[in-house]
Formats: C-alpha cells, sequence, structure tokens
C-alpha cells in the first residue's frame, strides 16, 4: 500500500465496508425471499433470470469496478478510494432507489397532470445482489463511470478547471448511456423497464434520464473534489459525515429539479416528443 | 478532481480500460447479441466516448497524463 492511512480512517473504511455489505446482504435477501414486501414485479417472460445467470452477468461489472477500485486504491490511498466508492453508493443508491420505489407506490400522481394512468417512473428486472430496490451492480457501475469519466476528463484537461473537468465528465457518462439505456431496455434484454409517461424522449428513454446522468457525474465530481478541504476543516471522523451530508444536499436538489422539470414537461409539452432514429 | 497518477502506464490506464471495457460488454456486445441492426446503426451516438477514451489511453501512454 502506498499511503498511510490512519486509525480514524481505518474505522471510516471499516464503517463504510459494513454498511454497504449489510445492505446489500439484507437487500438481496429480501428480494429473492420475501419479494411481496416491496411489492416486487414478476420476472416473466424475461431473459436470463436464473440465479446463475444472473451471478455470472453481475460478475462482468464487478470486474471493471474491482479495476477502478484498485486504480483509486494506488494512487489515492484506501481511505479516498473507500469514500468514492461508499460515496457513489450512497448518492446514486439512494436516489435511484427513492425514483423507483415513488414510481412504484404512485406518489408522482400529486404533482403530474397528463399521467394517462401511467402513473410508475422505471424498475429493474434482474440481478443477484441488491441494494435496496436497484441492483448492486448498478450502483457500482455509476462508481467505476463516475471515477472513469472523471479520470479521463482529467487526463484530457490537466489545466482544465474543475467545472469544465466535472462537465466533461457528465458528458461522457451521458454519451454512454444514450447507446447503452436503447441496448439495455430492449425485449432481449430488458434489464430494467420504463413505465413511465414523460412527455419528452429520446431513442424512446425519458429525457430526465439523460439529465440524471449528467448531474450525478457532475456533482458528484464536484462534491468529491470538496472532500479535501472539508477533511482539512472538520478532521477525518467529522468530515467524513459532512461529506454525506453534502451529497444528500446535492441529491435532494438534484431530485427537486428533476420532478420540477418533470411537472413542467408534463404540463406544457403536448403532444407528446420522442426523438428517434430509425424507430428506436 | 486531483487524482494523483504513478509512473506507471497500466496503472494509470486501468479506469479507462474498465469504462471500455464495460462499454465493450454493456453497448455493443449486448446489442449484436440483440439482433436489431437498428440498435448498432446507432453507435455513433456514444462515440464521444470512444474519442475521449483512445485520447486519455494514448496521453498516458506518452506520459503526458498529470502527474
Amino acid at each position: 500500500m502506498d499511503k498511510e492511512i490512519t486509525g480514524t480512517e481505518k474505522r471510516v473504511v471499516w464503517a463504510i465496508a459494513a454498511v454497504l455489505g449489510a445492505v446489500v446482504l439484507f437487500s438481496s435477501i429480501l428480494h429473492h425471499v420475501f419479494p411481496w414486501v416491496l411489492d416486487v414485479p414478476s420476472n416473466a417472460g424475461i431473459n436470463f433470470t436464473s440465479y446463475r445467470a444472473m451471478f455470472l452477468l453481475d460478475l462482468i461489472p464487478i470486474s471493471m469496478g474491482a479495476l477502478c477500485f484498485y486504480h483509486a486504491y494506488r494512487t489515492t490511498g484506501l481511505y479516498k478510494a473507500m469514500m468514492f466508492l461508499g460515496g457513489s453508493f450512497f448518492f446514486t443508491g439512494l436516489a435511484e432507489n427513492v425514483w423507483v420505489l415513488m414510481g412504484r407506490y404512485h406518489m408522482f400522481s400529486w404533482f403530474s397532470h397528463n399521467l394517462d394512468g401511467v402513473t410508475g417512473t422505471y424498475y429493474f428486472t434482474r440481478a443477484f445482489f441488491w441494494w435496496g430496490e436497484m441492483p448492486m451492480v448498478i450502483c457500482l457501475g455509476w462508481f467505476f463511470i463516475a471515477y472513469s469519466c472523471v479520470y479521463i476528463a482529467g487526463v484530457l484537461l490537466p489545466r482544465g478547471s474543475l467545472l469544465l473537468k466535472a462537465a466533461l465528465g457528465g458528458f461522457l457518462a451521458m454519451s454512454f448511456d444514450l447507446w447503452m439505456d436503447p441496448v439495455q431496455v430492449s425485449p432481449m434484454w430488458q434489464s430494467w423497464k420504463w413505465v413511465s409517461n414523460e412527455t419528452i424522449k429520446v431513442f424512446s428513454i425519458p429525457l430526465s434520464n439523460f439529465m440524471g446522468w449528467f448531474l450525478f457525474i457532475f456533482l458528484f465530481a464536484i462534491a468529491f473534489d470538496k472532500l479535501p478541504r472539508i477533511l482539512e476543516k472538520w478532521g477525518t471522523g467529522k468530515g467524513t459525515a459532512v461529506f454525506f451530508l453534502t451529497l444528500l444536499l446535492y441529491k435532494a436538489g438534484m431530485l427537486v429539479v428533476l420532478m420540477a422539470y418533470g411537472a413542467v414537461a408534463m404540463k406544457y409539452v403536448s403532444p407528446p416528443l420522442n426523438f428517434t432514429i430509425w424507430g428506436i | 478532481m486531483n487524482m494523483p497518477n504513478e509512473n506507471n502506464e497500466l496503472l494509470g490506464m486501468l479506469p479507462v480500460l474498465a469504462f471500455l471495457g464495460y462499454w465493450l460488454y454493456s453497448c455493443l456486445i449486448c446489442a449484436v447479441l440483440n439482433g436489431d441492426p437498428r440498435l448498432l446503426k446507432i453507435w455513433f451516438v456514444s462515440s464521444p466516448v470512444l474519442i475521449a477514451s483512445g485520447f486519455s489511453l494514448i496521453r498516458i501512454f506518452r506520459g503526458q497524463a498529470a502527474r
């Protein structure tokens, strides 16, 4: 190991690892063994949903995540690598779970109009390991995509400002999802299902999804850049809590922005727009 | 965000290779296996990923990445 780790940092690392492990274990058991508790939708007719297939498919993003974690560990030390990993799970995991469960329990109908009976958002179909009601590997995907995109932005723009690097990172992630999302929701894969009636779509995917991709990476890059100053001011223990609180504030702000956009788009964009190429 | 690099090109390439690997799996291979040619034809929407990854790999290989 290349960076010294203090006793407090070691305790934070163990705490994050324990929380991640416990949530994944609890969520996976809840999802597979007690699906009625959170009204998990049926996977009937969806490919690759045997436990063996789901486990093997989970291994692919886990491998990519391991490469990025190793890089973060070697270049920034175990504490910061763990903060990036834990922060990604916390930042994206909570937000996506809120989004999925609000849709599942029809909590958008109070502010949206023109829903035509569709009050959902989206939900995920297959995974062996879960993080709440989203696959653990989706959280992990956010971790290594955020890490890679911001790293690439830093390599390409070594003297660029933080905002420029964060924006380039967000743009790369969004560009990646512009192809991945239509592929993954295609009839063969159906890795997740959109049940949203949003009025502006790109490739039949709600525009808010792509806005979310950009905002997630952009805001997380900015928040993570603040970590050294937060630690300097508050110390490791309190600084870790302040960092996660900062993420919570960013996340709340982002959800408000996306919900406000959704409400306005639902009300004023009619007929619905779908920007497609070749009918995708 | 500053991520200190080591004098090790392979290590420096790991995040880029992970991103490209996931792009290869979740976009290209899944689109090919899907069999719908329209999904393959929209590959160009993710071309910024390929361009940025390619340039960053070259910069890392040449030792031009920020130390």
